[in-house]
């Protein structure tokens, strides 16, 4: 598949990278050039004569530079002489060697990663000890919950009013404590309070509404063997317990669609990323979210890119939500979106959509999707979606002139997370074709 | 606010009462959930109001609609093209930006929408003046929906009354840039109106102000304007008074006018030599002192340090008299009264009055255009017989008449002077590239490349640098026919003793040369396409 500009520059490490790039777009940076159907390659001469491979089935691609970015110039270069000029590129049968034994290495190790893991041989378990460590740190957990209990019930009995002059501190040792009690998804959740005090003129109230919510799961772990499975794995994720591939594998829900990436966001706190990638199913309809992680510039393990579409099998995360997902199996190369992607058609479908997951998982912070045949407009200073039955939502960010000037004022298909306040615009799809926000 | 949000910011110890679920929707859902423990009760209560509002949140309703953009007319470029002007954009490379938009124009080729917004945020008049015509459809609507853009619509002659509207909101409260921006608008459509504007607020301004809105009124000067102006040689401000001068000047009716030319005429004497009496010699007798009169029309009585008081007050003056005056007054050319002029004492002051002049009025007298190209070569000749300061002083006098002359007299110009300094010599001239209007004509620039060829072959030093340095114009402003000429191979010289470093950055300057032409000649294909 040929990939645009605008993806492109979704791949993009930095704004440094990008113009490095673009200045290797001429074709005379390039004494070799070529693409089969499985795979681009070129050769670009900068310091030493490099060698850059991208396998056109996922996205991957590797470069012989020592350039500690990812992608690297070289690689953005070569995609991006392709997106615009794919003429330059000229196909041919064969590929050179050097190419070849690359993409078979990949295929080996895609094939190797595919096999189940119980194929291997195992260490035998001592489930004694295994037993031991989970009773340990479940006691851990639950000192540390009581704890968090008693600071939220200080925090309402002194009153909220002052909070917002807590230095940052006060929300981090919390945060800290938690991490030390082995619950760090409570930790994070902790952590994300402290954005609230000033972010808005109501924050008091959407301070208190997390504070609840909090509390719900403190009350909901204490009464963890009343509820069902789904719900007492998904309350045991949200605490901080990993769910273990051998666990994803038994327990994940298997779901094997044409799915569309439709947008995607880089969550960067100082230590790690966060890619947040959104895919619809085609034929299903379902919403799925990809997470992947990455510690400084590093690069995520897989590419995922806006805008394209893969057949093949994503797993959901067991537990009451079931959005969470990975790909476990890919049919066929990755292409272009074929089409309008799925989505909803209204605001209100969105919404009760939103509504329906949090009645299954009432934590939910943020729920992505796509809604269909929206306008963007500004009113009062203010950005909105407008869809066609005259309903509006407030979008995050104070720029979207770019979304404006490509639709036109035209209804266009736009991927958005909505965290419950505001929607933060992904990406939209005018014509088949993806654009980034 | 909600009654637990209330509870919740006092805190519950200093709450009396039980914590009650106020008349929240979901109230009977809530008082379901009972604790004797205040906090627990709080919490939890106010977790399930969260879900609960969470969960019911409504959209907006009451947001209008917003009128479509109607579809192109003209042709959208093709993902290469848009390609291009995107690099073109995202590297700052303006000028290149401007030349693209003005091919897609020739051609009828729209900008891709996408690159609307970057472009429609810049504030380089030029750029604003080419990408007008290739907004298209998609951009005029656009620019309409943020008043950032309004500068689209009100600098058409024409002014709608919203135009007007927008106008006078800049007035008001722009900044000065903004709102002299604003008066040579309404100047061109209204002239009177933006005169009254001015001479409404003109005494609350501060004289910097007071400068600058003036200068403003140069679009548009009519006679109309000698009435306000006159008035304003009152003001406090020398400055003021002087920026006031300048434009009376240019009225040739005015009584300022008349004035300059008396005192002007009062300086310069003509006697005829010779056995045929047909040499003419000019002579200048500046005054020793100047009457307070003179310094009400704008003419300093301090003159700068280092210069003569009778030079300096020799030039201003004969700066205020357009030059055709000396022609029909002394009944001879420019060139025979430049001839004339040349053995006098003061002769590098009326020269360089007789220059200001030349350029101030060639505008709208062709008569005193006459002047450009004699005084051009007069400057030309003392640049190529002097050195140093005298050499700096006739190139500045050089670069100063160059805006004013059309590009076939600046080539012309130009060559003659690259001619005379064909290698090293000539580093000083490359500055005046920039003064020739683009694109250039395709004979300059094939005689320009080959002058360039020539040094870059011969020397590879801190000259030749220079003149690598140069090709950074030249390749935005050699023609298309002149392209693949520019491309084929550059000879340079082999480094001499230490000069390497001149070497590798004569051929970095080389390359990035062949870059931009490679761009435009894939530009202009892709076009053709």
């Amino acid at each position: 598949m040929n990939l645009t500009l605008e993806q492109i520059s979704e791949m993009v490490p930095d704004a440094a990278s990008a113009a490095a790039g673009k200045k290797l777009m001429g074709i005379k940076h390039w004494p070799e050039l070529g693409r089969s159907e499985a795979a681009l390659w070129g050769k670009c001469q900068g310091s030493a004569v490099y060698q850059i491979k991208v396998d056109l089935a996922n996205m991957g691609y590797n470069c012989t530079c020592p350039s500690r970015k990812f992608p690297c110039k070289h690689v953005l270069g070569l995609l991006m002489l392709t997106a615009q000029s794919p003429d330059a590129v000229a196909v041919t049968g064969t590929s050179p060697e050097w190419v070849e034994t690359w993409l078979e290495k990949r295929r080996t190790r895609e094939e190797k990663q595919a096999q189940p893991k119980s194929d291997q041989p195992k260490a035998p378990v001592d489930e004694k000890a295994q037993q031991r460590r989970a009773e340990k740190r479940d006691e851990t957990v639950r000192d540390g919950l009581a704890r968090l209990d008693l600071w939220l019930k200080d925090l309402v009995r002194s009153g909220l009013a002052g909070v917002e002059n807590h230095p940052a501190s006060f929300w981090d040792e919390q945060s800290k404590r938690l991490v030390d009690a082995q619950a760090p998804g409570l930790a994070s959740r902790v952590a994300r309070l402290a954005a609230i005090p000033r972010s808005s003129p109501d924050w008091a109230a959407h301070l208190l509404a997390e504070l609840g919510r909090t509390k719900l799961l403190l009350r909901a772990y204490e009464r963890l063997g009343e509820l069902d499975a789904d719900l007492s794995s998904e309350i045991r994720q949200l605490v901080g317990w990993n769910v273990s591939q051998a666990e994803l594998e038994q327990s994940g829900e298997r779901l094997s669609d044409s799915w569309v990436v439709a947008g995607q966001w880089i969550d960067d706190d100082e230590r790690v990323r966060a890619q947040r990638s959104w895919v619809v199913g085609r034929q299903s309809g379902r919403t799925g979210l990809v997470l992947q992680f990455s510690a400084g510039p590093q690069p995520f393990p897989e590419q995922i890119v806006p805008g394209t579409e893969q057949a093949g099998t994503l797993v959901f995360y067991p537990g009451a939500a079931r959005v969470r997902a990975k790909f476990v199996n890919r049919e066929g190369s990755l292409s272009s979106v074929q089409g309008r992607p799925p989505g909803c058609d209204t605001i209100e479908t969105f919404q009760a959509k939103v509504a329906e997951s949090l009645a299954r998982q009432p934590w939910l912070h943020s729920f992505g999707g796509v809604i269909r045949d929206v306008t963007f407009v500004r009113a009062n200073d203010a950005w909105l979606i407008r869809d066609s039955a005259g309903h509006a939502l407030p979008l995050a960010g104070a720029n979207h002139w770019k979304e404006v000037a490509v639709t036109g004022g035209h209804p266009c298909d736009l991927a958005g997370e909505w965290d419950g306040r505001r929607l933060r615009v992904l990406g939209f799809f005018v014509d088949g074709q993806f654009w980034n926000a | 606010m909600d009654e637990i949000t209330k509870i919740a910011l006092v805190g519950t110890s200093r709450h009396p009462g039980a914590v009650s679920a106020g008349d929240h929707p979901a109230g009977a859902l809530l008082s379901n959930v009972t604790s004797d423990d205040k906090e627990d009760l709080l919490l939890i209560r106010s977790g399930l109001q969260a879900v609960y509002d969470l969960a019911g949140r409504r959209p907006i309703a009451g947001i209008d609609a917003v009128a479509p953009a109607p579809f192109e007319t003209n042709r959208s470029p093709s993902r290469k093209l848009a390609g291009l002007l995107q690099n073109a954009i995202a590297t700052k490379a303006n000028d290149l930006v401007i030349e693209f938009l003005r091919q897609m124009h020739a051609s009828q080729i729209v900008v891709p929408h996408d690159l609307l917004p970057e472009l429609l945020d810049s504030k380089e008049a030029d750029l604003r003046e080419t990408l007008l015509p290739v907004l298209g459809e998609r951009g005029r609507w656009l620019s309409r929906l943020n008043p950032d853009w309004s500068w689209v619509h009100s600098g058409v002659a024409h002014l709608t009354d919203a135009g007007q509207q927008e106008l006078i909101r800049v007035w008001e409260g722009g900044a000065i840039r903004e709102r002299c921006q604003v008066l040579a608008t309404l100047r061109r459509a209204d002239p009177r109106a933006a005169r009254e504007w001015v001479a409404e607020v003109f005494a609350q301004e501060k004289p910097a102000h007071r400068v600058s809105l003036l200068k403003a009124l140069e679009a548009g000067l009519s006679a109309d304007d000698e009435p306000f102006l006159e008035a304003t040689l009152a003001d406090r401000s020398s400055a003021v008074v002087q920026a006031a001068a300048s434009l009376l000047c240019r009225l040739p009716q005015s009584a300022l006018a008349a004035r300059m030319r008396e005192r002007a005429s009062a300086m310069l004497h003509a006697e005829t030599k010779g056995i045929l009496r047909k040499k003419t010699k000019l002579t200048c007798t500046p005054p020793e002192k100047i009457e307070r009169d003179w310094e009400r029309d704008g003419i300093p009585k301090q003159a700068p340090s280092k210069r003569g008081h009778r030079a300096f007050w020799a030039e201003t003056i004969l700066a205020a008299v357009p030059p055709s005056h000396w022609v029909e007054s002394l009944g001879q050319e420019p060139a025979a009264l430049i001839e004339a002029v040349l053995d006098d004492p003061f002769a590098d002051a009326v020269l360089a009055g007789w220059t200001e002049a030349a350029i101030r009025f060639a505008g709208s007298e062709p008569k005193s255009a006459a002047w450009l190209m004699p005084l051009w070569e007069h400057w030309a000749g003392a640049a190529g017989r002097m050195t140093g300061s005298g050499r700096e002083a006739a190139l500045e006098r050089l670069k100063g008449l160059a805006p004013s002359l059309s590009r076939e007299q600046i080539e012309a110009g130009m060559l003659t002077l690259f001619e005379a300094a064909p290698t090293a010599e000539g580093v000083d001239l490359l500055g005046l590239l920039t003064m020739v209007p683009r694109p250039w004509s395709a004979k300059f620039s094939g005689k320009f490349l080959a002058i360039a060829r020539n040094v870059l072959k011969k020397d590879s030093d801190n000259a030749a640098y220079q003149w690598a340095n140069s090709l950074f114009v030249v390749a935005r402003a050699i023609p298309a026919e002149v392209l693949s000429q520019a491309l084929a191979s550059w000879d340079l010289a082999e480094p001499s003793r230490s000069s390497t470093w001149h070497v590798d950055a004569v051929r970095r300057e080389i390359e990035k040369f062949m870059e931009t032409i490679q761009t435009r000649q894939s530009f202009l294909a892709e076009l053709a396409r």
